[in-house]
């Protein structure tokens, strides 16, 4: 029941204040953009098929149009998600509000929960825009629902890496610039992280490989659920918020 | 001196880092990294002994005790999340619900993989992902993982041929993603493989294939039997392989497994021009070329294979009875 109440409160000043709506409306706008652009390739790939039938065996318009979308959308996920996140913790800091809520009767893992859910109810709100273009487009021809399906999934649990990474990071400060800062910092850091696998290589270069949080959405966006994605979205996940929670008690005993 | 031993642990903890990453980064400085992690453990030792008290008394404070509870939890969370990332890393399934499951291998892979005795190497000369590469490395990188996943006899290794140039020449290879397989078939201790053993009739050798081969994928050509040359050891099979895709990397780790050359068979005894004849009908010519050729070797046969399961396995080659001139039949 109580993060039911974080959850509602958190919502609602996320939609009180101006940042749900820049956030959905600058979204939208990029998402359209790309959405646009990428069409427009596809129409012209569409027409030099017509003159050359070895060409128009791939054209296929969920992997012409939907998998380069919902990539771009994780890249601009990558820069918006910080913004999603940077005032959950960092804001009650600075106001004093985050005391306050240690004097009521609510655990740190339902304070956590309720900020979380909150986040990620704005984040699914977010995703929905893509899911407009890709009903246009449905409107136009046959489209791989099952594979679309996995790589809104697969989204998903990007972002939800992002919000953990975010969650842990508005934690640690009451700047809510630093914590935004500090979010795309540490998203972009393991984001490219295997760019220096090859260079490491053997173990080391496995390791880095396997901590990159894009490569483990490649499956996903194919339409392909691979077990250890999943577990890997999810470990991270955890990991990211009980980092959070640790740090939020620690405001307890630090004083 | 008591003040040096309080702050020893600075240049302590940075040495013994530095050994650490040395040795991570170079295996072959191992010495040198073993030496710093050693004079950073003793700067570190000296520390605790000089401010014995004082770390005692900061371990006894409530947010050191705290500190120290989070620190242990946030590890001991981890090694669990390493321990099951590592399961599900070995443990891997996957669910294709693209149209036509496009990103599953096919059943004829599948077997073959599932059916690999010897130890196969991709070796993929692909540079790292930038705007500069137009090869697709992720794609190669993601079937050669999904083929790694189903054998463990099979391997692969990206090599960058920009940094390493050696191992390009030494394969020679001459363009960005080239995949070159490697295996070790026939005699040899190490060697898994379930070699053939030599037919001395080729009729044998015919019969013995289908047991020997597994089935190539539906959209390759039949795949030949294997014959393995005589050999003393081991032969190391290399097959190069450009525009990597499903099929030329099933074909290729069929061809490197096979174990040695396929045999051309020359039918003969029905007045066929002799392959040993290098006169102007002879055939001795093209016994030499198929003889230079990679991967073949000429015999004799004295019918043709009638069609049947495992003929179309083998090339053969059925050349025009000499008729004229008087000569007859003629057997070589």
């Amino acid at each position: 029941m109580n993060v039911l109440a974080i959850f509602k409160r958190e919502v609602r000043t996320y939609f009180t204040s101006p940042i749900a709506y820049a956030l959905l409306t600058i979204f939208a706008v990029i998402c359209g953009f790309m959405f646009t652009s990428i069409l427009a390739q596809f129409q012209r790939a569409s027409f030099q098929s017509a003159m050359n039938p070895a060409m128009a065996q791939g054209m296929n318009a969920t992997e012409w149009v939907v998998r380069p979308l919902l990539r771009n959308v994780a890249v601009i996920l990558l820069f918006l998600m910080p913004i999603v996140t940077m005032r959950l913790f960092a804001e009650e800091r600075k106001t004093g509000t985050l005391e306050l809520l240690f004097t009521f009767p609510i655990r740190d893992v339902e304070l956590l929960a309720g900020k979380f859910l909150a986040a990620l109810a704005i984040f699914l709100v977010m995703l929905a825009l893509p899911l407009v273009n890709i009903l246009m487009l449905a409107g136009l021809g046959p489209l791989e629902w099952p594979a679309i399906g996995v790589a809104f999934a697969g989204l998903m649990l990007l972002g939800m890496t992002f919000l953990a990474i975010g969650l842990f990071c508005s934690a640690l400060t009451e700047n809510q610039i630093v914590a935004a800062v500090l979010t795309f910092g540490a998203a972009l850091l393991f984001w490219i992280i295997d760019w220096s696998a090859d260079g490491a290589g053997g173990t080391l270069g496995q390791v880095l490989s396997h901590l990159s949080i894009i490569r483990h959405f490649d499956s996903f966006q194919r339409g392909v659920i691979e077990s250890k994605d999943l577990i890997f979205y999810l470990n991270f996940t955890i990991f990211g918020l009980f980092l959070t929670m640790r740090a939020v008690e620690s405001h307890r005993w630090k004083g | 001196m008591k003040r040096f031993g309080m702050i020893a642990w600075i240049p302590g903890l940075a040495l013994l880092a530095a050994g650490g990453l040395a040795y991570l980064f170079r295996p072959d400085w191992a010495t040198w990294a073993g030496l710093l992690a050693l004079v950073g453990a003793g700067l570190l030792a000296a520390w605790a002994y000089v401010g014995f008290d004082a770390i005692l008394a900061v371990l006894g404070r409530r947010a050191t005790r705290y500190g120290l509870n989070v620190t242990l939890s946030v590890l001991l969370l981890l090694a669990l999340l390493v321990l099951v990332e590592l399961i599900s890393t070995s443990s891997n399934k996957r669910l294709d619900l693209s149209e036509g499951k496009r990103y599953t291998l096919s059943d004829q892979t599948i077997k073959i993989l599932k059916n690999l005795k010897a130890d196969v190497k991709a070796v993929a000369f692909y540079r790292p992902p930038s705007p500069n590469a137009f090869e697709d490395r992720r794609g190669a990188e993601d079937l050669l993982r999904r083929y790694a996943d189903l054998s463990t006899n099979f391997r692969y290794e990206f090599v960058d041929p920009d940094r390493d140039p050696g191992r390009a020449q030494r394969y020679k290879v001459s363009q960005y993603g080239s995949v070159v397989l490697e295996a070790k078939t026939g005699g040899g201790s190490d060697d898994k493989a379930a070699a053939p053993r030599e037919q001395t009739a080729p009729t044998a050798a015919r019969d013995a294939a289908p047991a020997r081969t597994s089935p190539a994928p539906a959209r390759t050509s039949p795949t030949p039997a294997p014959e393995k040359p005589v050999v003393s050891g081991a032969t190391l099979q290399e097959e190069q392989i450009t525009d990597l895709d499903e099929e030329k990397l099933t074909n290729a780790i069929i061809k490197v497994t096979r174990g040695g050359r396929r045999v051309m068979y020359f039918v003969v005894g029905h007045g066929e021009r002799a392959i040993t004849d290098s006169g102007k009908d002879g055939y001795n010519a093209i016994r030499t070329l198929v003889e230079k050729a990679k991967g073949l070797r000429p015999a004799r046969r004295e019918t043709a294979r009638p069609p049947g399961p495992g003929s179309g396995r083998q090339p053969q080659a059925v050349p025009p009875p000499v008729r004229d001139q008087g000569r007859g039949r003629r057997s070589d």
